[in-house]
């Protein structure tokens, strides 16, 4: 168990700037996952980590030592890829005990034919420790088949065995689940997690789906452009982000932006309908309220904290209904998540009312950063002293 | 209708036309050549004697054509590996660099697209004994530390190989120039094979301790290229198996020094159309189209077992 630095890490290819002074540290035996949109530098920062990469100024430091000049394979980390990476010529066997023979044997032992012949007992205990890995992944009996003759299932365990095997000190998953079909996928998440929680180790997962960071992490870290735009539990990114793009970036359905004005006081119109909340600052132009499609509930009538929307498209998943709405005239669209019952007269074109529940709502100015709304008291001293 | 179709005739019209082509042109002429080479055939005469195994017997035990074996076999036996070693070597280096790929391509592929008739006549001046390009350089070396070496001072102290029409060294200066001119090819194969290899092979070799540009050479890229290989090794074969041009550029009247590079496709040559003997030159063809099958043969099982891997 050892954690895991990454300092100041800038990195360019030709005059693309793929990561832009990224700190991050690792704490021993998280499930540390990269998010964010493909081109944001997440892979790149994997691969600097692994040492596949080089980055052009920072360091890299695993259980306090500098390990920038050395070998990927001799920093004790494991890879496994997208695509698995398997050799394909080799035995599901053969390819678990590569990294081993790499590691344990010398030269001469590892000789095609003779290697075997005349070092019987080392090779015993390599394959000793293969087959027991190889229980535990419930693949013992594929070890004599080609990476050609498995399912993606079990490729995936096989990739994930070879990287079992040299037992590292974290694991390194560059997308690991997004060549397996939707089922399986949902499937390897949960197995993936027992891994985690069975190992007892670090694993640094990269992923552009929001949904696998959100379901399997101890953290997460959304980044965009080439900087860590956030870092925190699963929980606190959802609920809590400090960005517009992390906000809309987390979450599906993606988050209702709306741009809401406000009145003298700072107090929030959403939609012309003014709200109990406000802001420091009033007269803030282009001010954007986000709000989850659950923060938001359809009323059957007009109520003073409601506004009306018009349905464009009821979305049906079974246990949920997304409505989409357009409000104030269509200028702005948004979601709203309804229960199938509250919600089961309604269809294109009908209009609704929407209120909100007594969650607070994120607010973001013309930049995309959190504005932090004024506690309720500081509302009412201010309201007093516009009045007196 | 199902029984209409099935009991109609008319799908041999549609295959006939592509068969009857097919047979004609690319089945009957060795069909031909095979019944020639039983036969003491030659063009304008009249009635050819069937002679049996005639042709094949004196194939098997006359001292030329046991003279054209060993050419033939000399030179794919020296050309191939080494022609497809270079390309290798080649392909790998370029692929290494990272500026003047393109120049080291165009040049290595010179010789491919060059006419080798042509060529000869460079090399016969180059390789000339006495007033060649060769043999001067090799003579200012006379005198130096190369002497150390045997060969190089009795070679100083008579003459050097007259290289093209020395019996000893006649068919492996061919070979060479074999090479020279073929390797390029392989390396344009070998370079197109390199594409395909996944990245992502590389970089789970080095995670996985494979540091060495040679444990990354075998455990991944030559593995990878077991398809092109298979492929180069058959073309060179078959290309090595034809040689003809270099022959008959150098030695027209017949098969070098000794008939010391008498190789297959000159024989057939020679017998067939200079010497107007068919029976003979037909059985020599259908040894060669034996030879071209089996290699072909050994492909096609090689590809199907071994190195496609899926």
């Amino acid at each position: 168990m050892a954690s895991i630095s990454l300092k100041n890490i800038n990195k360019a290819f030709g005059t693309n700037r793929v990561l832009k002074n990224v700190n991050l540290d690792i704490e021993a035996g998280e499930f540390l996952t990269l998010v964010g949109p493909s081109g944001c530098g997440k892979s790149t920062l994997l691969r600097i980590l692994a040492g596949l990469e080089a980055a052009d100024t920072g360091d890299v430091v695993i259980a306090n030592s500098n390990v920038n000049q050395t070998r990927p394979a001799s920093r004790n980390l494991a890879m496994v890829f997208q695509s698995y990476a398997l050799y394909p010529h080799l035995s599901v066997l053969d390819n678990m005990l590569t990294p081993l023979k790499l590691r344990d044997l010398s030269w001469r032992q590892r000789l095609p034919i003779l290697g075997p012949l005349f070092s019987r007992e080392p090779y015993q205990a390599l394959r000793a420790q293969v087959l027991e890995i190889a229980a535990t992944l419930k693949i013992d009996s594929l070890l004599d088949r080609k990476p050609g003759q498995l399912s993606g299932g079990q490729r995936q365990r096989v990739a994930l065995g070879r990287a079992m095997v040299r037992k590292p000190i974290a694991f390194l998953m560059d997308e690991p689940l997004s060549n397996l079909d939707a089922a399986l996928r949902v499937h390897m998440r949960a197995e993936l997690s027992e891994l985690h929680c069975s190992l007892n180790s670090t694993f640094v997962y990269v992923t552009h789906d929001q949904a696998e960071a959100m379901t399997m992490s101890t953290r997460m870290a959304v980044m965009m452009e080439g900087h860590i735009l956030q870092l925190g539990t699963p929980d606190e990114i959802y609920r809590n982000p400090n960005d517009i793009r992390v906000a809309e970036f987390v979450g599906s359905p993606k988050m209702n932006l709306i741009y809401v004005r406000t009145d003298e006081l700072g107090q929030i119109e959403l939609a012309g309908v003014p709200t109990n909340h406000a802001v420091g600052h009033y007269n803030v132009s282009r001010l954007r309220v986000g709000l989850r499609p659950e923060q938001l509930v359809v009323t059957s009538s007009e109520t003073k904290q409601s506004f009306p929307g018009m349905v464009t498209y009821r979305e049906n998943l079974g246990a949920d209904v997304f409505l989409h709405l357009a409000i104030e005239d269509g200028s702005q669209k948004i979601v709203v998540r309804a229960a199938p019952s509250e919600v089961s007269g309604i269809g294109a074109n009908d209009t609704v009312y929407i209120g909100l529940t007594k969650t607070t709502p994120l607010v973001f100015n013309e930049s995309g950063k959190r504005v932090n709304l004024l506690p309720p008291k500081a509302q009412v001293a201010k309201r007093q002293q516009m009045v007196s | 209708m199902a029984k209409t179709a099935q009991n109609s005739r008319i799908h041999i019209w549609f295959v006939s036309p592509a068969l009857a082509l097919m047979l004609l042109i690319l089945v009957l002429p060795i069909v031909i050549a095979a019944g020639l080479s039983f036969t003491d055939y030659s063009l304008g005469g009249s009635n050819p004697h069937w002679v049996g195994l005639e042709n094949y017997e004196n194939i098997f035990t006359r001292s030329t054509y046991q003279k054209m074996f060993v050419a033939t076999f000399t030179y794919v036996g020296v050309v191939v590996p080494l022609s497809v070693g270079l390309g290798l070597g080649a392909a790998l280096l370029i692929n290494s660099v990272k500026r003047f790929g393109d120049v080291y391509k165009t040049i290595y592929f010179l010789p491919v697209m060059a006419a080798l008739l042509a060529m000869a006549i460079v090399w016969e001046f180059a390789l000339h004994p006495t007033i060649g390009i060769v043999n001067k350089t090799l003579a200012m070396g006379c005198g130096t530390v190369l002497e150390n070496w045997t060969w190089y001072a009795t070679s100083c102290a008579k003459t050097f190989p007259l290289w093209l029409t020395d019996r000893d060294y006649a068919i492996w200066t061919v070979a060479f120039i074999g090479i020279w001119q073929g390797f390029g090819f392989n390396m344009v194969l070998y370079l197109a094979g390199l594409t395909s290899v996944p990245r992502e092979l590389y970089h789970a070799a080095e995670m996985d301790g494979a540091y060495s540009s040679w444990e990354k050479f075998r455990l991944v890229t030559w593995p990878m290229l077991g398809p092109t290989t298979v492929f180069v090794v058959t073309i060179t074969c078959i290309r090595s198996f034809q040689v003809f041009d270099t022959v008959e550029a150098f030695y027209p009247q017949g098969g070098g020094p000794s008939k010391s590079v008498y190789v297959m496709m000159f024989a057939i040559y020679e017998k067939a159309i200079q010497q107007n003997l068919m029976g003979v030159g037909a059985a020599i063809t259908v040894l060669f189209l034996g030879f071209v099958m089996c290699l072909t043969l050994i492909q096609r099982w090689l590809v199907e077992r071994k190195v496609h891997y899926a």
